[in-house]
């Protein structure tokens, strides 16, 4: 399981990168998350709506209420220029990180 | 029956209860929740897709969810960007900032309604005024003889005796019983008798009547724990020639003298040295000044072997101390047939009554003082609940007022919990005022309210039980008040106090209707039960004693003064203020004693009577001013007269003669004819029926204990300084303590008096503070209905008009607390009566007196709000509509 703190730390990338690839819901979103992570992040609607709301507030996704195939309504979000750009930023310091691991991680491999 | 989810699961309502749930959280929008509600379907058709039941798949989903509060605090944090440390009205715990405000604010209203905290606090504080002296002195009552290292060890012995009449239970018991019950049971440790005593006490030129004398066996300050001053409880009555005295008679006889070795002279018979003082506390029943030891009688020149071979003389009380660990019950068993042997004839079994329970049951176990417990404790409670009623409608009469208050607290972020805590601390600020108020009355009303008791009670703060007790009626009050604001208060939705302006609560007008009735009727019955006890006490005052009990006097007669009886009957008649003497062995309205079974001339098989008797001097039916109905009263001039017998009217009934004058009478075989038959008077208290009586004329020993003087109507100086010359000629040494008979007759119905007053005082009380809710709730009215009377009166309706509709709301409101409170009033009251051979007959005029004092009270109190309020000009009422 990934700890508490890396998933409110990697929440708004993560979410960022889903609505890159295209329109979605909450509900798929969530779904989309267990299927990548095979089943190990496994995020609670009461966490996730919270944050979409907050983005959208933020001004990184914007959202619209969009009738389902069953004639029900959704709230679909979408990321926005903004939100691209706030990606490419987070996604900068998300590699450095993983760099700065990936170092480390081959070189103490190499010496034991 | 199985279970058939599928059926019995609709989705579509269990999504919008869910929804619902979530719209109770002011941090969720309707969007939000619109969102997650779609979330859910999609969830749950997903679920049911891999083959759930909607049921199940709707469970599954909302149980993987946190509670509303939790989403919306979720909402918050992201919304806030975590500037706030909790979302408004998400406090929890105790915040001292907002407990502060709670007292500020009640503070606050307090000062602006100065009129309704004067009612509240006020009512509050009689209310627990009268529940704090009722605790005193219940706590009290229940503390009688507890004090002793081994109370629970220690009980009386008393005896069922199974007489043809029933069964009489008492704790009177022959002499030689104690040793033998010791000898034969080894898990009695100890056994003390127990006989009360009357004496002169002599010390140097002090001489008094002392009737508090105890004759005890020396293992008695063993088993009880009196403590002593000086000397020691284990020692002090080893030595026969030695007395006890209590601490508060030291004085009286020694004064600043150390009483320890003087000698006292008893009745001229015994000397005996003081061996020990000892204290005897208030709520002890062993209310007694002198204790010495059975041993000692030889030196009254009484044989004690007469005495332990007694079987048949049932004057001695005997109390037990049981081994540690050893079973009373066990005991008991053993000994219920001890008599049985020693006493042939009808059965008499032994019991054992625990110390503890002496105070406040009979002997055969029924309640005696802990009725008294009950009803009082009860009243204490109506009185106090009476008072919380009146908090509860004034605030609740208010809440109009303090509707927008709610409002705006719960849309500023106010949660109902912290409403329900600020109502609570106001009602708890004003319980706590009235507390501090009803302990200055209550210092106040101690002293009086001890002597109407007859109990020493204090304030003792320092008594963990006191303190304890008065903090709890402080917070039981405060909260009882309390609870119904609390309750509805902060459950007004602020959206609808902000739409609708007003607020008015039908079910809270409907409440208070309800509580003013429960007043009313708890004051309605408590003036009901004054009226009843203060017309059984008149009844029992005015009742035909068939005695002329004024103008009667009589002495306590002492062993060595009544050999002078003859002597100063001679003397005495001598003065035109005294017309008769005579003597007799008990007072005549407190005879004690029963002679038992007696055969009579022309007795059938049938009739059994069991005989109270009394033995009398000559004259005595004249001088205590009985009526005979045939025959006459004993005379010392004729001599047959010495074996002869008076009977009552009663005895005479149950004999079934119809002219028993001259039949012959067996009186434990002294045959004697009957000389006379008197009309039945008040031998006994009147709770007990008048029993069959027999005098016999006696003029030996015990039978003169009483002098007895029929004073002639007027001023009775004259007479009585005569007596005492006479006495102090003749029975030089003895002080001479006369004592009005009508005095000491009124002092056996002490307890009804005394109940009387305590019921007058509590539903006076409970009036008053009934009232007092009326005099606010009217004066609420009456401002609220201002505009309703300008309107009627524009339309021409009458002052008198509106002032009646207005009244007969509340008339119509204690009617109907009349209603409940008379039959509860009458039954409750008619068990009361039932405890009386003799009672007052409950007539309808009490109900009527109750219910018309009730509601003149009523009247009175909304009466003049009502008329000021009709009598204003419709002008002003309706001037800015």
């Amino acid at each position: 399981m990934i700890s508490k703190a890396l998933i409110a730390a990697s929440t708004k990338p993560l979410l960022l990168s889903v609505l890159k690839d295209g329109e979605s819901y909450g509900y798929q979103i969530i779904k989309r998350m267990k299927v990548l992570s095979g089943g190990q992040l496994e995020w609670s609607f009461g966490m996730l709506y919270p944050v979409l709301h907050r983005l959208e507030k933020d001004g990184f996704i914007d959202s619209r209420w969009k009738p389902s195939g069953q004639g029900r309504l959704r709230k679909y979000y979408r990321i926005t220029a903004a939100g691209l750009r706030e990606l490419e930023a987070e996604k900068a310091q998300w590699l450095t990180v993983q760099g700065v691991f990936a170092g480390l991680w081959a070189s103490s491999e190499a010496r034991s | 029956m199985k279970k058939r989810p599928t059926q019995a699961f609709d989705l579509e309502s269990a999504v919008a209860e869910w929804s619902r749930k979530l719209r109770r959280s002011e941090a969720l929008e309707d969007g939000t929740i619109a969102e997650l509600e779609a979330h859910v379907r999609d969830e749950v058709e997903d679920l049911i897709g891999q083959g759930k039941s909607p049921g199940e798949a709707f469970r599954e989903v909302t149980a993987s969810v946190e509670t509303p509060d939790a989403i919306g605090a979720e909402y918050f944090k992201s919304d806030s960007r975590g500037l706030l440390p909790t979302m408004p009205g998400r406090t929890t715990g105790f915040t001292p900032a907002l407990f502060l405000n709670s007292i500020k604010v009640s503070l606050r209203k307090m000062h602006r309604q100065k009129w309704y905290s004067l009612i509240n606090v006020s009512g509050l504080a009689v209310g627990m005024a009268c529940s704090i002296l009722i605790l005193l002195w219940v706590r009290n009552e229940v503390s009688y003889d507890r004090f002793h290292a081994h109370t629970k060890d220690i009980y009386r012995l008393v005896m069922d005796d199974h007489r043809a009449d029933g069964v009489s239970t008492r704790p009177w018991l022959p002499f030689p019983l104690g040793p033998a019950l010791k000898n034969e049971f080894p898990e009695i440790a100890a056994v003390s008798r127990w006989a009360p005593e009357d004496m002169v006490v002599r010390f140097k030129d002090k001489a008094h009547t002392e009737t508090e004398f105890l004759t005890v066996d020396p293992a008695f300050f063993e088993m009880f724990s009196f403590p002593f001053v000086e000397g020691s409880p284990a020692r002090a009555l080893a030595d026969p020639a030695s007395i006890v005295i209590r601490d508060t008679v030291a004085r009286k006889y020694f004064g600043d003298e150390d009483p320890m070795g003087k000698v006292l002279n008893l009745s001229d018979r015994a000397d005996l040295t003081v061996s020990g003082i000892v204290h005897i506390p208030d709520n002890s029943d062993f209310q007694f000044d002198f204790f010495f030891s059975f041993q000692a009688y030889p030196l009254f020149s009484v044989n004690l072997a007469d005495y332990e071979a007694d079987w048949k003389a049932f004057n001695f009380q005997f109390y037990i101390l049981l081994k540690d660990g050893s079973s009373a019950e066990l005991l008991e068993r053993k000994i219920s047939g001890f008599l049985k042997p020693r006493l042939p004839g009808r059965e008499r079994v032994l019991r054992l009554q625990p110390l503890r329970r002496i105070h406040l049951y009979n002997p055969d176990g029924t309640d005696g003082a802990m009725r008294y417990v009950r009803v009082f404790s009860l009243i204490a409670g109506f009185v106090l609940l009476i008072a919380c009623v009146n908090f509860m409608n004034l605030a609740t009469a208010r809440s109009e007022g303090r509707a927008r208050e709610v409002g705006l607290r719960k849309t500023l972020g106010g949660t109902r919990g912290q409403l329900i805590r600020q109502f609570f601390s106001e009602s708890l600020l004003h319980s706590a005022l009235a507390l501090g108020a009803a302990l200055f009355l209550v210092g106040l009303a101690l002293p009086l309210f001890s002597r109407i008791t007859g109990r020493p009670l204090g304030l003792d703060f320092a008594h963990a039980g006191i303190a304890g007790g008065i903090i709890a009626v402080a917070l039981l009050a405060g909260l009882v008040s309390g609870l119904y604001p609390a309750l509805f208060l902060s459950s007004f939705s602020p959206v609808r106090i902000i739409k609708t302006a007003t607020h008015r609560g039908g079910r809270a007008a409907l409440l208070r209707k309800g509580l003013v009735i429960l007043q009313f009727t708890l004051s309605t019955m408590l003036i009901i039960g004054t009226l009843i006890v203060n017309s059984q006490v008149a009844f029992i005052s005015s009742r035909d004693l068939g005695m002329a009990k004024d103008n009667l006097v009589y002495v306590r007669m002492q062993k060595k003064s009544r050999d002078s009886v003859d002597t100063l009957r001679q003397e005495l008649l001598k003065h035109p203020g005294i017309a008769a003497v005579s003597s007799s062995s008990q007072l005549p309205f407190d005879i004690v004693s029963w002679i038992g079974y007696l055969d009579w001339e022309g007795r059938t098989a049938d009739r059994q009577v069991y005989f109270a008797f009394l033995s009398v001097d000559s004259d005595f039916v004249r001088t205590c001013g009985l009526r005979i109905l045939s025959g006459r009263d004993f005379s010392k001039d004729i001599p047959a007269d010495m074996g002869g017998f008076i009977i009552n009217d009663t005895a005479r009934k149950q004999m079934g003669l119809e002219d028993p004058v001259g039949k012959q009478l067996d009186f434990l075989g002294r045959k004697g004819q009957i000389v006379g038959v008197v009309k039945d008077f008040s031998d006994r208290h009147m709770a007990d029926a008048v029993a069959p009586l027999v005098m016999t004329m006696d003029t030996r020993g015990a039978a003169r204990s009483y002098l007895l003087l029929r004073l002639q109507p007027g001023d009775p100086s004259g007479a009585l300084g005569y007596l005492r010359e006479v006495w102090g000629k003749i029975n030089p040494g003895f002080p001479c303590e006369y004592q009005f008979l009508d005095e000491s007759f009124n002092r056996m119905y002490a307890n009804e008096q005394r109940l009387f007053r305590i019921f007058l005082c509590f539903a006076a009380l409970a009036v008053f503070i009934s009232c007092l809710g009326l005099v606010g709730l009217s004066s609420y009215m009456a401002e609220e209905k201002t505009k309703e009377i300008g309107i009627r009166k524009a339309l021409g309706a009458s002052s008198g008009g509106i002032v009646s509709l207005f009244l007969m709301n509340f008339v119509k409101l204690v009617l109907t607390a009349n209603a409940i409170a008379w039959p509860v009033g009458y039954f409750t009251m008619h068990r009361w009566l039932q405890d009386y051979a003799y009672r007052t007959s409950v007539g309808f005029w009490v109900f009527a007196l109750a219910g018309a004092l009730s509601l003149l009270m009523a009247l009175l109190s909304v009466g003049w709000q009502t008329l000021r309020a009709a009598a204003a000009n419709p002008v002003e009422s309706l001037r800015y509509e």
